[in-house]
């Protein structure tokens, strides 16, 4: 089933493809000459220039190089500071959209993939934040933690404090809970699945790497309740990257 | 000492008059010289991006004692700038028999259903080598890359913690088809053979992938 679901969204982008055409963004050199590259990339070698009034269709974006077409049938990739030095219809210089610092401090959305820990076992975890406030969010998790004697799957539910959130290098504070599905793996003892309620506190730091990308760094300790009598300490560290928008 | 003092009074008397006369002749609000640069309208283009790539790949894959089988795989991958991706990796392949129940003559380690192996990473890839490359007088873009995550292989009705590193090539014949050969290896630990041991499996796939 999956591989067919890939393959419609495939035919899907093949549809799409040739609609773009239609809206193209027509800039002109303002410069004596603009180079053109043969990929999107500084270690492609400048094959072409387009000179001064010439004009330019813009095509795409990819990695922060854009593919333009230019009269006469040429084309290549343009670095994004070039073609900020052409000019729009009417002569206003042009300015791309960029992802700033503001829109970091802004961030109303985080989706974070982290590996890490979970008490010995090697961690994978998704989680999906939204920040309700600039300094608060309110983040939802699951984990698949894979041990050499029992699995265990978390799914949680954390208030996140970030005092800082305009800091490039921000800290913050986790406090929150979920369940912890805990599953021996060894095949003598009869596996049984077993589920606790959880409740958490941690503190981690993000740094604002490039665009919309962060990498997040977090610890946390939880506390299984285990029985009436009886709670269970775990700890929990984990590292990765997430995106915001 | 007087005509020391007088002279100073002297350019007090004047010199104030003269500066305030100065600052206030040139003024700010009408420059002495018209700067030349016209103020001009500035446009904020939003540029479509085409960041990700999608796509499906085959092609052989060992598992350590369970012989060479056919693998079947998806992918998609975030260029995150020129020079690194972000790329979620998906694959699927059935192993085969061991030598122990092929020639043994033991009873089958696992379950039909339980040979069929999946696995699901995350990964990080660094376009080491881009550059152009001359296939039958055209040129194409591509690049050498390396990649290495983590993620879960579910392998003999288990879920097992794994790592993957590898490098591939990637030919781009259209700005949006990219043609992938990728080798990687595959590690994880199982104790299916009795004792825990750290299985290293080899991976080579053909893949193609779009960008949108």
């Amino acid at each position: 089933m999956k591989p067919i679901l890939a393959l419609l969204l495939l035919l899907q982008c093949l549809w799409l493809a040739p609609a773009r055409a239609d809206e193209a963004l027509r800039l002109q050199v303002a410069e004596p000459y603009l180079d053109l590259r043969t990929g999107p990339g500084a270690h492609f070698p400048v094959t072409q220039v387009v000179e001064r009034g010439e004009w330019i269709t813009v095509e795409g974006e990819r990695g922060g190089w854009i593919r333009v077409t230019a009269p006469g049938g040429l084309r290549g990739w343009v670095s994004r500071a070039d073609l900020e030095r052409t000019l729009a219809e009417g002569g206003a210089a042009v300015e791309l959209a960029r992802v700033t610092g503001e829109d970091y401090a802004r961030r109303r959305w985080e989706l974070g993939f982290l590996a890490g820990a979970f008490e010995g076992a090697d961690l994978y975890s998704l989680s999906l934040a939204f920040a309700f406030q600039r300094n608060l969010s309110l983040e939802v998790g699951v984990g698949q933690a894979l041990g050499r004697y029992s699995d265990s799957a978390l799914a949680t539910v954390a208030l996140i404090s970030q005092p800082f959130p305009r800091w490039r290098l921000s800290p913050y504070f986790v406090i929150g809970g979920g369940t912890v599905r805990s599953e021996p793996r060894t095949v003598l003892i009869r596996a049984e699945k077993q589920d606790f309620n959880a409740a958490h506190a941690g503190i981690g730091v993000r740094a604002h790497l490039t665009r919309r990308f962060m990498v997040r760094l977090e610890y946390k300790s939880h506390v299984l309740f285990v029985s009436d009598e009886n709670n269970e300490e775990m700890t929990e560290w984990k590292a990765g990257f997430a995106v915001f928008f | 000492m007087e005509s020391r003092l007088r002279r100073l009074l002297l350019m007090l008397a004047l010199g104030f008059p003269a500066l305030a006369t100065a600052a206030s002749g040139s003024g700010y609000g009408e420059p002495v010289v018209e700067p030349s640069v016209e103020r001009r309208e500035v446009a904020v283009a939003a540029i479509d991006d085409e960041n990700f790539e999608l796509g499906l790949s085959a092609g052989l894959m060992n598992v350590e004692d369970f012989g060479t089988n056919s693998v079947r795989g998806a992918r998609l991958a975030y260029h995150v700038a020129d020079w690194a991706f972000v790329e979620a990796l998906y694959g699927e392949t059935t192993v085969g028999l061991t030598s122990n129940e092929r020639y043994g003559g033991v009873a089958p380690l696992l379950e039909p259903e339980q040979r069929r192996t999946t696995y699901l990473y995350v990964t990080l890839g660094w376009n080491l080598l881009p550059g152009e490359v001359f296939v039958a007088g055209r040129t194409f873009t591509g690049a050498l890359y390396l990649s290495a995550g983590a993620g879960s292989v579910e392998f003999a009705g288990d879920r097992l913690s794994a790592l993957v590193y590898g490098f591939g090539y990637r030919l781009l014949p259209t700005d949006w088809l990219a043609l992938h050969l990728d080798a990687r290896v595959h590690s994880f630990d199982s104790d299916i053979q009795g004792e825990m041991r750290t299985m290293t499996n080899l991976e080579t796939a053909l893949g193609l992938t779009f960008f949108f």
